[in-house]
C-alpha cells in the first residue's frame, strides 16, 4: 500500500510536470498553438540572394563565418535551409 | 482508502513534504531559470512544449542519481525501499517525457525531427539525442525485465550505472549542442553547474562513499548455521568503534571485495540494537550470492554501508506490537525482539511466523526462550505441517490473523516482513480487519 502511495505521488508529479511544461510553452509562445506552416511562413525570411552554384549554405553561414545563422538554428539539418527559407 | 494517514507522525510528514518539494524544485527549477531574463524568441507552442519536456526529462534523469545516493535524511521519512520504487517509477516517467519530447517535435516540425534523428546525416546534436534515448531505453528494458532476460544482478547493476551515466551525458551533450535556451552565458553556467552537480553525486556514490567504507572495515567473527537454510554472519569492527543502528534497520554489505566493486547486497541486522559492538546478519540461501555465505572465512573483511531503513519499533510508539514474518523475513523481527528483550520491555507482543515446516522455523529455540523473558505470544503458521500439528496451517490469511491478533488490534503497530505475495495478503487482511494503514509497516527489496 506504501507502493500505491508512491505510485500516486509519481502520477501527481507527472501531471505537474506536464502542466508546468505547458505553461512554459505558453509563456514562450504567448499566441498559443500554431501550425508548423504558420510558424514557418511567419518567421522564415526568403533567401536574399540567388543560390545558383551556392548549394552549401554552411560555407558562409556557419557560426564564425561571414554571415552566421542565428544560434537557435544550430543542429538543424545542413541541407535543409531552403525548406523554410525560400530561394528566389 | 483508510484515513489512518491523517494520524501520521506530523514531524515525519513535514520532513517528507520538504523532500518531495526539494525533488520537485530540482526537476522544475531549470525550466523557469531558462525562462527568466533574456529569452530567445518562441518557436510555436508544440516546439516549446517539446523543449520544456526535454529539459524536465533530463532533470528527472539527473535527480535519479540523488535518489540512489542513499542520503539518510532524505530517505528516512519514506523508507529506502519506497525511494527505490519511486526511482523506478520516475525513470519510466522520464522516459515517457523523452518520447513526448520527440512526438511534440514531430507535431511541430516533422522534417526537423526526422532530419535530426537520421544516424547517417544528422548533426552530432541529433546523434547524441538518438544515442541517449537508446541508452535510456536499454536501461529501462534491462531493469523491467532483468530476470526474464536472465541477467545476473551484479552484472545488471554495473551496466545499469554505466547506461545511466552514458544516457545523461549524451542528453547533456544534446542540450549543449542545441543551445537554444542556454545562449546567455549565466544560463549556460547554471545549466553546466547543474550537470556538474549530478557528476558530483556519481563521484560521491562511487568514490567518496566506498573510500569512507574502506577506512571502516569489519571482520567476520563467526558463521553459524541456522534452521531453514539460513546462516548468521557475525561481524566486529576493526580499528574503529563500529556503528549504532535502530532495531529493524538494514545495511548494504560488501563481502570479500573492495567497496569500490559494485557488488553489495542489502541485509537486515538480526542482532540486538542494544549491543552494536558485534553485528549479526541472518541470510537465507536463496540465490547465487546468498548461497556462498557459508563459504566465507572467519577473519575475512566485510564493508558496511548503513544503517538504513524506517522499518522499526523505535519510529512508532505503541502500546504493543505485532510482528508478521514469513521465512527469512524473521531477520529484522528477531532484531526487534532481541532489542525489546534487552530493554526489558514489558509491552504485549505477538509474533505470527509463517514457514513451510516447524523444522524450517529459523530461531525456533530462541523464540521459546524469549517467551519466558517477555510478554510475547508466538504463533507458527505452517504450510506443510506434520499430521499431529495442532496449530495454524496454511498461510497468514485474514481468517488466521483474525484468530491470532489481539482483541484490541487497532491499538497495535504491525511489522510485516516476508515474500511479496505474503506481504500483499497480510496488508490487505489487516486493512479489512480495520487496522489503520498508518499502523502497519513493511519494507520490500524485490525491485528488479
Amino acid at each position: 500500500m506504501r507502493r500505491l502511495l508512491a505510485y500516486i505521488v509519481t502520477l501527481v508529479i507527472g501531471i505537474l510536470v506536464l502542466a508546468l511544461s505547458a505553461l512554459f510553452a505558453v509563456m514562450q509562445a504567448p499566441k498559443g498553438p500554431e501550425s508548423p506552416e504558420d510558424e514557418t511562413n511567419r518567421s522564415a525570411r526568403p533567401v536574399p540572394h540567388s543560390i545558383e552554384n551556392r548549394k552549401n549554405c554552411n560555407q558562409c553561414h556557419l557560426p564564425g563565418k561571414s554571415i552566421p545563422y542565428p544560434a537557435e538554428h544550430s543542429g538543424l539539418p545542413e541541407d535543409g535551409c531552403t525548406e523554410c527559407h525560400r530561394a528566389p | 482508502m483508510n484515513m489512518g494517514f491523517c494520524r501520521m507522525d506530523f514531524k515525519s510528514f513535514l520532513k517528507g513534504a520538504f523532500w518531495l518539494g526539494a525533488y520537485l524544485a530540482l526537476v522544475l527549477a531549470p525550466l523557469f531559470v531558462l525562462l527568466s531574463g533574456q529569452t530567445p524568441p518562441g518557436r510555436g507552442f508544440w516546439r516549446e512544449y517539446s523543449a520544456a519536456l526535454g529539459y524536465a526529462a533530463l532533470s528527472m534523469m539527473g535527480v535519479q542519481f540523488a535518489l540512489t545516493a542513499r542520503f539518510k535524511h532524505a530517505t528516512a521519512p519514506f523508507g529506502i525501499d519506497i525511494i527505490y520504487y519511486f526511482h523506478k517509477q520516475a525513470s519510466l516517467l522520464a522516459f515517457v517525457f523523452i518520447v513526448l519530447h520527440m512526438v511534440f517535435l514531430f507535431v511541430a516540425s516533422p522534417q526537423y525531427l526526422l532530419g535530426s534523428l537520421d544516424p547517417f546525416t544528422a548533426p552530432w546534436m541529433g546523434r547524441t539525442a538518438l544515442a541517449g534515448t537508446l541508452s535510456c531505453g536499454l536501461l529501462l528494458v534491462t531493469s523491467l525485465w532483468r530476470k526474464r532476460l536472465g541477467i545476473q544482478y551484479e552484472r545488471w547493476r554495473l551496466w545499469h550505472g554505466l547506461l545511466a551515466v552514458v544516457g545523461v551525458a549524451l542528453s547533456i551533450a544534446h542540450i549543449e549542442g542545441a543551445g537554444y535556451y542556454i545562449v546567455v552565458p549565466w544560463k549556460r553556467f547554471l545549466w553546466t553547474a547543474y550537470a556538474v552537480f549530478w557528476v558530483g553525486l556519481i563521484v560521491y556514490v562511487r568514490a567518496v562513499k566506498p573510500w569512507s567504507m574502506l577506512r571502516r572495515p569489519y571482520v567476520v567473527e563467526e558463521i553459524r548455521k541456522e534452521r531453514g537454510r539460513a546462516w548468521t554472519l557475525t561481524l566486529c569492527p576493526e580499528g574503529h568503534r563500529g556503528l549504532t543502528f535502530k532495531p529493524g534497520q538494514f545495511a548494504w554489505l560488501t563481502i570479500g571485495r573492495s567497496p569500490f566493486a559494485i557488488e553489495e547486497h542489502p541485509f537486515s541486522f538480526s542482532s540486538s540494537a542494544v549491543h552494536p559492538e558485534t553485528l549479526s546478519f541472518t541470510i537465507k540461501e536463496l540465490g547465487d550470492f546468498t548461497s556462498t555465505i557459508k563459504n566465507i572465512a572467519v577473519g575475512e573483511h566485510v564493508y558496511l554501508d548503513g544503517p538504513y531503513g524506517s522499518f522499526g519499533i523505535d519510529r512508532h510508539k505503541a502500546q504493543g506490537y505485532v510482528f508478521i514474518a514469513g521465512g527469512i523475513g524473521i531477520a529484522p523481527v528477531i532484531c526487534m525482539l532481541r532489542t525489546l528483550a534487552d530493554r526489558a520491555d514489558s509491552r504485549p507482543l505477538t509474533l505470527v511466523y509463517a514457514t513451510r515446516t516447524l523444522d524450517n522455523a529459523t530461531f525456533l529455540e530462541e523464540m521459546d526462550s524469549l517467551k519466558t523473558k517477555m510478554n510475547l505470544n508466538v504463533i507458527h503458521v505452517l504450510e506443510e505441517p506434520l499430521e499431529d500439528w495442532q496449530g495454524e496451517k496454511g498461510y497468514p490469511t485474514m481468517d488466521v490473523l483474525k484468530r491470532c491478533l489481539p482483541i484490541d488490534r487497532w491499538q497495535y503497530h504491525y511489522f510485516i516482513c516476508g515474500p511479496d505475495p505474503m506481504m500483499d495478503m497480510v496488508e490487505t487482511a489487516l486493512y479489512k480487519l480495520g487496522v489503520p494503514m498508518s499502523q502497519f509497516h513493511s519494507e520490500r527489496f524485490n525491485i528488479v
